[in-house]
């Protein structure tokens, strides 16, 4: 027999598995036993909804949602075993027909302990598929929500984390989000709200539940907003009523008058923010722009991400914050229309603290932009050395400039660049990069693992053979991946792939190098 | 110019390695001297760990603080690769073992991972035979807790 693993080896060997295989090491032996489930019943609603599994193609019908009702059915069982007989009894009166065997039963293991993220959203999903089929009022419903809730709220002290996004709404069968309990009014609540430090959420969940967790819920730390149009206010009082928000990710979906009340909430927690991602999707809005002078307040800083790529901020909107030195900014991400030499100063003002850099624009052909791209380059190379990850928008012009970076960011270990070029069907010319590859191949950082070209570029088999007897050299026996995400599968000659392959099984280029078209 | 350290197995068998493996592993770098030696581990063991030490003497450090360093450094070359299929179970179990008390993370992430690997996609009882486990589940057991996680089965 092997030695025996102490139990966090062991339980750093299961944490690779897929839930499938943690499925048999349960049944394994009880040492086994216990170290998977720790992990399978941590999150076990993200089983049936987090996967790419949900879709299934079948034959002559096209794409067809698995609903995986049994497994659905089974784990709100479990769940309901592990319920107190009081609880059990309350669905039993609803209505509900429970067996005895049900009722009786008393689970191995204390499942709702394990529990540390739950999704609201998803727990309505498997109560409606757990019901039977004859149940036409939503009481039954209600009440075996009530129960669960209940439960997590006394039995799982490791539940930190509350969800009630659902990225794929258009999966789910039962969501009767609409009777969500007010949960915070159940005995018990104060205590478990307080505990919760993560929480994401969007408009799903309405302004009076968002009013009375403001109540309970105010030591969360990290929150995650997505389209918020509906409940913006209550969010915002939301947000302002927090005492240890340090985390904010937030995307905007609207024209921005109808965010000045969240900005002004996370305006009131800005001392205190280390990350901070503001993500606008949507339209341009000329009328109205923000500014966002208030991130000078900033101070902790860590990481920083902006997208706006319509124009949604007010053209010196960084101005300010671009005057100012963030401390221990570490990761810095713009995706733009327009860069301007406000972007630069910060970048300068980031002295070689930064670890990842992401800039992507779209405007890449503009006259000021061409302008101020060797300025861009020049401040990377004084003011970013110590990069690891690097995402930049690379114009035709700007290739040459992407050796000297090389060379002084010898640090990296990932690199993705993008052509920025507008596509017009038809119309886009592709860009051969041999000679640029060849003196790349010659000052390739020496940790480089991935290599990543977003954009219609090609090159020729000598361009490429030079570039990889650099790499060669420089490497060391450490596979790159290299990899091409083109947009047009027309321009790129098939042979190309060819040689990567050839590459691929001559061991000298990680396995996913190659082409995807997006 | 290179300095030496030196090491003694359990049983008793004294290595001497370049500082700068030692310097890389703070363990390892506390257990120099004159009559230290590392109680749990053997000399057989001792000198595979030492040899993969040996190989990745010139690797840029670890910064096992970030999450994202561990992530990105986390693909098992063909030399690793190669160390660890020539070794057998026992061996591979042992050298985890060690990686784990000498504080190697590297070493240790590349063993947990071949044993995960060894687990994927296999039966229940085949998980038992290639590990020498005893079920000590009675039946009933074996079967409640079956139930219980039968919702993680894929269909």
């Amino acid at each position: 027999m092997s030695p025996t693993l102490p139990p966090e080896t062991l339980h750093q060997i299961l944490k690779e598995l897929s839930f499938r295989d943690l499925r048999n090491c349960v049944l394994v032996n009880h040492t086994w036993s216990i170290s998977a489930i720790q992990l399978l019943w941590k999150n076990p609603f993200a089983f049936r909804y987090n996967g790419q599994k949900n879709y299934r193609h079948v034959p002559g019908k096209g794409k067809r949602i698995e609903w995986y009702e049994d497994s659905k059915r089974s784990l709100v069982d479990t769940y309901i075993w592990c319920l107190s007989d009081e609880s059990k009894h309350s669905i039993k009166n609803s209505g509900v027909e429970m067996p005895n065997r049900i009722i009786q039963r008393r689970p191995t293991f204390n499942y709702p302990s394990i529990l540390t993220t739950l999704n609201f959203t998803y727990l309505s999903d498997v109560i409606g598929f757990w019901l039977p089929t004859t149940t036409t009022s939503d009481f039954p419903y209600y009440v075996v929500f009530r129960e669960l809730c209940k439960m997590f709220m006394t039995d799982s002290p490791r539940l930190k984390v509350l969800e009630f996004t659902d990225t794929k709404a258009a999966e789910l069968k039962f969501r009767k989000v609409n009777i969500l309990p007010l949960t915070c009014y159940a005995p018990g609540a104060n205590d478990f709200f307080s505990k919760i430090v993560k929480i994401s959420c969007n408009a799903i969940l309405q302004n009076e539940i968002l009013y009375e967790l403001a109540l309970v819920a105010q030591n969360i730390e990290e929150i995650n907003l997505q389209d918020c149009n509906k409940n913006k206010d209550a969010m915002a009082k939301f947000i302002q009523s927090q005492t240890k928000l340090k985390r904010i990710e937030i995307e905007i979906n609207g024209p921005p008058t109808f965010y000045l009340a969240i900005q002004r909430a996370l305006e009131s927690k800005a001392p205190y923010l280390t990350h901070l991602s503001i993500i606008h999707k949507g339209y341009s809005y000329d009328s109205f722009r923000y500014s966002l002078s208030w991130l000078v307040k900033c101070e902790k800083l860590q990481e920083l991400k902006l997208h706006s790529k319509t124009g949604f901020y007010e053209n010196s909107y960084l101005h300010q914050a671009s005057l100012k030195t963030f401390k221990n900014l570490k990761k810095l991400e713009f995706v733009l229309n327009n860069l301007n030499s406000d972007h630069i100063s910060m970048i300068g003002k980031t002295e070689n603290r930064l670890s990842k850099l992401k800039i992507i624009w779209i405007r890449v052909n503009s006259p000021e932009i061409i302008q101020i791209t060797p300025n861009l380059f020049s401040t990377i190379n004084q003011s970013c050395i110590n990069l690891i990850e690097l995402e930049l928008t690379v114009s035709p012009l700007a290739l040459e400039l992407i050796t000297e970076l090389f060379c002084n960011c010898q640090l990296l270990e990932e690199v993705r660049l993008h052509d920025g070029r507008i596509r017009i069907l038809g119309e886009t010319e592709i860009l051969d990069i041999s000679e640029h590859l060849i003196d790349w191949g010659g000052v390739i950082p020496r940790n480089l693992r991935k290599l990543i070209f977003r954009g219609d570029w090609s090159f020729t088999f000598n361009g490429f053979r030079y570039f990889m007897e650099g790499c060669d050299l420089r490497l060391l026996h450490k596979k790159l991946l290299f990899l091409f995400e083109a947009f047009d599968s027309c321009l790129i000659s098939r042979w190309l792939g060819v040689v990567l392959d050839c590459y691929i099984s001559s061991g000298k280029l990680n396995k996913n190098s190659g082409f995807r078209f997006v | 110019e290179n300095e030496t350290i030196t090491l003694r197995s359990s049983d008793g068998i004294e290595f001497h390695i370049d500082a700068r493996i030692a310097n890389r592993y703070t363990l390892l770098n506390n257990w120099n001297g004159e009559n230290a030696s590392l109680p749990n581990v053997t000399g057989k063991v001792l000198e595979k760990v030492l040899e993969w030490c040996e190989h990745h003497i010139n690797d840029p450090p670890l910064n096992y603080d970030n999450d994202d360093s561990r992530r990105r450094n986390f693909e098992i070359d063909d030399w690793d690769e190669n160390f660890i299929n020539c070794v057998n179970q026992d061996m591979l179990f042992e050298i985890i073992l060690a990686a784990n008390y000498l504080d190697i993370k590297p070493l240790l992430d590349i063993g947990c991972k071949t044993v995960a690997n060894m687990i994927k996609s296999k039966s229940l009882e085949e998980i038992r035979s290639t590990f020498n486990i005893v079920n000590d589940f009675t039946p009933e057991e074996e079967e409640a807790i079956r139930r219980e996680n039968e919702w993680a089965d894929d269909q």
